[in-house]
């Protein structure tokens, strides 16, 4: 009887809610025809690509000493090798999955506390919110880079805790994003309709609210892994990097005390390079495919 | 919003600012108390003999109670006090603001020659909207915006500094430079990458996107077509009430990244070795100076509370339709 109740009460809700196949489907259509998202999720694809056939592309790994020290580019090394006979390409390959993991981590504890610090002040409004927003507010302001800096340079310099540190402070936008999204859909009529069959406050929150109102936060979401990707390159380089984990990050940190041999600055800052635009792009396209304000012409 | 009702406001927003600034500080405290190791002897620096450690535990109170120690703690900050950096045998307010200023003069030049360039380029954008160029304008500014920093400096110094010699790479003046004319000329001339740099991956990108938005956003209102309709010519309408309407969003990204002049210069100023605080924080990590990483956080977050608001007068100033209610 209850399960009954409950699957007429959500194709009710469904029928006045806006979301459903079509929207799926156009959204499609929209972000195909911006040609430069198109190329940022190709390029996303080969990145991922490449991080599952690393095994294939470098059998050797990326720490093979080679005999060849400080090789320049050639038709054995393509990308070069480094001071310790590493070869560069190898290295860029197989720091294509941990730039990709960091990146993903980052976004999806970034996402998760958004959405559920954001969607509390939203929903319930009044007190509550201006509670939440005061704290976003103060939040906002702390120095968020010179933060990461402090706890990694005190706690060690564990890949894994970085992303968890970087994940932890990169939440606020995603939380007023989610805030603003559920302030308005919650006075939609579907909603409405919704909490009028008696559905409980995690029901209309979780069924209704959030997946209509959720595109803001994953068009950032791919602006956030563009940016953890910038971020553990940085660490990487003020040398606040994993040495365990030979990152993109870290290629450039000894590029920069073998600035003489310019292949090792030059491949994997345009890996990062590349792989950064790219998630960029496809953010920019979600957004437009989202967003009709963005698409009407002047 | 009226002149009138300005204060009140701004007192307001100061009243926001203290939990800041008290998180940060609450944030330096907690962190060295549960940094691994004996919080002095961290405090004091590694190399410290056993007798400045026992100083520095005395000075800080670290063998009082907590609260004790953090009261003591705010105490001495109130006094101006921010610690001893052991690494410049030098008060810690002292080496901040001898870098302080090299940092203001890199960022700021490079920054108002970013916005100006960036805005007229993005208006410029803006008015082609969907042609070609505009498009071109629009991809090419995200791909340099998706350049690290530390990259494009690094390419540049083996480029224009190694190769070509064309440009200094270290540093903010020559050794042995006298007069001020030259001395002038030549902090100038060491200031070229650095703001290269900054000015290609950071600020022209950012307010180049910001204004084309900003001005393609107030194209689409109904005043503009009011406007129009009213028989006012393109020219004018976008001069006299789009750019007008449209410079609220630039000035508010303009506060942002001031907020961020601090932060968003460690690793231009590092990979040029600028002495900023850029180098200064840079310094301060490879030598675990504690006391000297935890004035730089404190200073940074200062300036951004400063700049904040400074940002939200000014936008305030600007738009009459914002009463910060």
């Amino acid at each position: 009887m209850a399960a009954q109740v409950d699957q007429v009460q959500s194709q009710f809700v469904e029928s006045i809610a806006p979301g459903g196949m079509g929207r799926t489907r156009s959204f499609w259509r929209v972000f195909a025809e911006k040609k430069t998202a198109l190329f940022g999720l190709v390029v996303m694809l080969l990145a991922i690509a490449v991080a599952l056939a690393a095994p294939l592309l470098a059998p050797q790994g990326p720490t093979h000493l080679y005999d060849a020290l400080l090789s320049p580019p050639s038709s054995q090394h393509p990308f070069g090798t480094d001071p310790l006979g590493r070869d560069v390409m190898s290295g860029i390959v197989w720091g294509t999955r941990i730039s990709l993991l960091f990146a993903v981590g980052v976004a999806g504890l970034s996402l998760l506390i958004g959405v559920l610090l954001g969607a509390i002040p939203g929903y319930y409004g009044g007190r509550v919110d201006d509670l939440f927003s005061r704290f976003f507010e103060v939040f906002l302001m702390i120095p968020r880079f010179f933060l990461i800096i402090l706890v990694v340079a005190v706690f060690g310099q564990n890949i894994i805790f970085t992303a968890i540190v970087v994940g932890m402070t990169s939440w606020v936008t995603n939380a007023r994003l989610t805030r603003a999204q559920v302030l308005t859909i919650k006075e939609r009529t579907f909603v409405k309709a919704s909490m009028a069959t008696g559905a409980s406050h995690a029901r209309v929150l979780f069924r209704h609210i959030l997946p209509n109102g959720l595109y803001p936060v994953i068009a950032n979401s791919s602006l956030e892994m563009a940016g953890a990707i910038i971020i553990e390159a940085a660490l990487s380089f003020l040398g606040l990097g994993d040495s365990n984990h030979l990152s993109w990050g870290q290629l450039l940190f000894s590029a920069q005390l073998h600035i003489h041999s310019w292949w090792l600055a030059l491949f994997p800052g345009l890996a990062i390079t590349l792989l950064v635009f790219a998630f960029n792009l496809i953010g920019d396209g979600i957004s437009y495919a989202f967003n009709p304000r963005l698409r009407g012409r002047g | 919003m009226s002149v009138g009702r300005l204060p009140r406001y701004v007192v307001r927003r100061v009243l926001q600012f203290v939990p800041v600034i008290l998180a940060v500080l609450i944030f330096n405290f907690v962190l060295i108390k549960i940094a691994p190791g004996d919080p002095a002897l961290t405090m004091a620096g590694e190399w410290a003999t056993k007798e400045q450690v026992e100083l520095v535990r005395q000075k800080w109170g670290l063998d009082q109670p907590l609260m004790t120690q953090l009261l003591r703690y705010l105490g001495n900050l109130l006094g101006g006090d921010l610690g001893f950096s052991y690494h410049y045998h030098m008060p810690v307010l002292d080496v901040i603001m001898l870098r302080l200023p090299k940092t203001l003069l890199l960022v700021l030049t490079s920054m108002i020659m970013g916005i100006v360039l960036g805005t007229l380029i993005g208006v410029y954008s803006a008015s082609r909207y969907g042609t070609r160029l505009d498009l071109v304008a629009s991809v090419l500014s995200l791909a340099f915006y998706s350049i690290p920093v530390f990259w494009l400096g690094l390419l540049l110094i083996i480029v224009f500094g190694l190769n070509l010699k064309l440009f200094p790479y270290t540093g903010y003046i020559s050794f042995g430079v006298k007069g001020a004319f030259s001395v002038v000329v030549d902090v100038l001339w060491h200031m070229v990458m650095p703001s290269v740099t900054l000015m290609a991956c950071l600020y022209i990108p950012v307010f180049l996107r910001i204004s084309r938005a900003s001005v393609v956003e107030v194209m689409k209102e109904d005043y503009i077509t009011t406007a129009r309709a009213a028989g006012l010519g393109e020219r004018a309408v976008f001069m006299r009430h789009a750019l007008r309407n449209a410079i609220v969003p630039v000035v508010q990204m303009v506060g942002i990244w001031m907020s961020q002049a601090l932060t968003g210069v460690v690793l231009t100023e590092t990979v040029f070795s600028w002495p900023g605080m850029g180098t200064l924080m840079y310094t301060a990590i490879i030598m675990r100076d504690y006391p000297l990483l935890m004035g730089i956080f404190l200073i940074t977050a200062v300036w951004v509370v400063l700049t904040f608001l400074a940002v939200d007068v000014a936008t305030a100033y600007l738009d009459p339709r914002v009463t910060y209610e």
